[in-house]
């Protein structure tokens, strides 16, 4: 699954929580220490992160 | 009005992966039959347009529409149907997930979010088949195990009980697991 590792970054990276969802199973299932793209990851955590609305969203979503 | 037949059988040309069989192919011709009227009012000129502008771009307007007409209307394969199809096929289960890798393939060069979204969560549905990973039913690693709710009931009736025959419950049941303590008090009771 290594060839779609940056498929999986633009379903991270799409703004709808239920995508994120799966890129970030994607993410979890497929991704190792050798994955080239997994520092624009951290990036999009960070973003997610610093929007609080978007993570009340989400847990909520969740709830 | 050439533009228009030329966009619409570009459109279905570009869609054509997408279709199974030909009743749908039938389907979407009628409905880009039915929709060029409504369009003719402006789309003409816009036509003439995109037609003078260039035939790539053309293409790419065509393949944009094609993306969100497939992606509304999913002739893409979702999660249900493919593992509705992995247990339809029993016995060829490898030729079918590597004619569907071959389909996500191709869905994850398409530019529709959508379809994208799909064709990454059927690839890690794959994935997780495959006996290297951890939630395989072939997985090397331990799996986790079915908790039955026997011991959380013990729990609750070792709750009710007084904190006296609690500790008997606990000393002889340590007495019985313990081998080497069952020997020690053994021979104290028989000296």
């Amino acid at each position: 699954m290594s060839w779609a590792a940056f498929s999986v970054i633009e379903v991270i990276a799409n703004p709808k929580f239920g995508a994120k969802r799966i890129g970030y199973l994607a993410a979890s299932q497929s991704f190792s220490e050798t994955t080239d793209v997994i520092m624009l990851i951290t990036n999009l955590i960070r973003k997610v992160c610093l929007s609080l609305l978007q993570v009340w969203r989400s847990i909520l979503t969740l709830c | 009005m050439l533009g228009e037949v030329f966009i619409c059988s570009i459109c279905v040309w570009r869609i054509s992966p997408y279709l199974r069989t030909k009743w749908q192919i039938a389907v979407v011709h009628f409905s880009t039959v039915l929709w060029r009227p409504w369009s003719s009012f402006s789309g003409d000129r816009a036509c003439t347009r995109v037609m003078s502008s260039g035939l790539k771009k053309a293409q790419q307007a065509a393949s944009s529409i094609a993306d969100t007409i497939a992606g509304a209307l999913s002739f893409q394969k979702s999660l249900t149907d493919l593992v509705r199809g992995i247990r339809n096929n029993k016995g060829s289960e490898s030729a079918y997930i590597s004619q569907c890798i071959s389909e996500i393939k191709q869905e994850l060069r398409n530019e529709d979010k959508k379809v994208k979204m799909i064709a990454v969560q059927k690839l890690t549905y794959v994935r997780v088949l495959l006996p290297s990973s951890r939630f395989s039913p072939l997985s090397p690693y331990p799996t986790y195990t079915l908790v039955l709710p026997l011991p959380s009931l013990c729990f609750v009736i070792l709750l009710s009980l007084t904190p006296h025959v609690i500790l008997l419950l606990l000393l002889s049941l340590t007495i019985a697991t313990n081998e080497r303590l069952r020997h020690v008090l053994g021979c104290l009771f028989r000296d």
